[in-house]
């Protein structure tokens, strides 16, 4: 899932003060497996954000809504009614969301509400990994499925960098586990750690965000 | 005069949600209020103390409350095993959320203990009220600044 967090409540406060009336906008998808801006999120971040604003002596009123996806023009739609009588939106969907509602309802201002930070797994309840930057050419086939993309410290292709602890834990954290010892534990274990020899191929990150902004476009589903 | 301005003269007004596993059964209430001294209580019963959600109790403090306590069973007697371990986690983080926005975090709090009786419930009100009068009362119900 794409994960986000809440930005510091000072800095969404410095945002919304100057307005009278103001949208917070949930996405019951992604942000609400990462518990940040689901439905309860958005429930517990508003009276947070009327608090704080009163307690410094502004008076604004939040509304709040949550779309089902809020990257999907279909569902964004459903907030047209709400974002006419507000002065700005807080939106706490990923980056994706705030852009489709700031392109949507312009020109009322659109601030996002939470830092986009990472795609991750919830590997138990309340702890969350990422396992996935995106990168565009995935190489987990060779890595036997560990990415040593999002999960190694240095990104290394070719790995482990000599730091590993002995613990198997990473040099850089030592809650985290080394990605490249898995691999190399996991190589043994199928008895193909001699695949690991070779350096890796040049990896190609011009489809990633390193080629520009991204455009797909598939002609057989285009209307 | 509103009722709430009456209340914030008189006391503090403080909500008491309760896990309706640990009060007697001839106690049983789903919503019940009373003034006792210096304090205003409004109690809830609630299914059990697992259900208590964040944004629930942020509301309560929203609308005006000076404090809130949840009375959860004790570790040990909890029906559904976690349920008040979930809800003192719960608690916790609220009380980070409120430091956050310079609220006291003592506006909130959690007894786990078999409260039996109204009477007891009340006692821990007290307690409650007591944590937080050197505070006064919720800036939300006087419309002041801090
Ligand atoms: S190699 Fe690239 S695409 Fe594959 S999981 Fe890692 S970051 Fe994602
Ligand atoms: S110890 Fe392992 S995970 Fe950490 S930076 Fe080195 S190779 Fe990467």
């Amino acid at each position: 899932m794409i994960f986000a967090e809440w930005k510091p409540i000072a800095e969404l406060i410095e945002k919304l003060k100057p307005y009278k009336k103001v949208l917070l906008a949930g996405c019951a998808t992604c942000v609400a497996e990462c518990a940040a801006g689901g439905e309860k999120e958005v429930e517990t971040l508003a009276p947070l954000l009327r608090m704080a604003l009163q307690k410094q002596g502004h008076t604004v009123e939040i509304v709040t809504a949550t779309l089902d996806k809020q990257c999907e023009w279909e569902f964004v739609e459903q907030l047209a009614e709400q974002a006419a009588e507000v002065d700005a939106i807080m939106s706490v969907a990923c980056g994706i969301g705030v852009q489709a509602l700031a392109e949507r309802f312009d020109p009322k201002p659109v601030y996002p509400g939470v830092n986009t930070s990472a795609l991750t797994i919830r590997e138990e309840a309340g702890l969350w990994a990422g396992r996935c930057a995106a990168c565009g050419d995935c190489v987990l086939g060779e890595t036997f499925g560990y990415c040593p993309i999002a999960r190694c410290a240095k990104s290394l292709l070719n790995g482990p960098c000599g730091g590993t602890r002995k613990s198997g834990k990473c040099e850089v954290n030592e809650d985290v586990d080394c990605i490249w010892n898995l691999i190399v534990e996991r190589a043994y274990e199928r008895g193909q750690i001699e695949s690991l020899a070779e350096p890796k191929r040049t990896k190609n990150w011009s489809n990633s965000g390193h080629g520009g902004p991204k455009r797909v476009i598939r002609e057989d589903l285009r209307q | 005069m509103s009722n709430r301005a009456e209340q914030a003269k008189q006391g503090l007004e403080i909500v008491v949600l309760y896990c309706q596993h640990g009060i007697c059964d001839d106690a049983k209430a789903s919503a019940w209020s009373q003034d006792a001294e210096g304090m205003y209580v409004r109690a809830v019963m609630m299914p059990c103390s697992s259900k208590l959600e964040v944004p629930y109790i942020l509301k309560i403090l929203e609308s005006g409350a000076d404090a809130v306590e949840i009375v959860a069973c004790p570790e040990k007697s909890c029906k559904l095993l976690t349920g008040s371990l979930r809800a003192e986690r719960r608690v916790e983080y609220i009380r980070g959320l409120l430091e956050k926005i310079g609220y006291a975090p003592e506006r909130v709090g959690i007894s786990r203990k078999l409260a039996q009786k109204p009477d007891e419930l009340i006692k821990i009100a007290g307690t409650r009220a007591d944590a937080v009068r050197s505070l006064g009362t919720n800036p939300m119900k006087t419309g002041e600044q801090q």
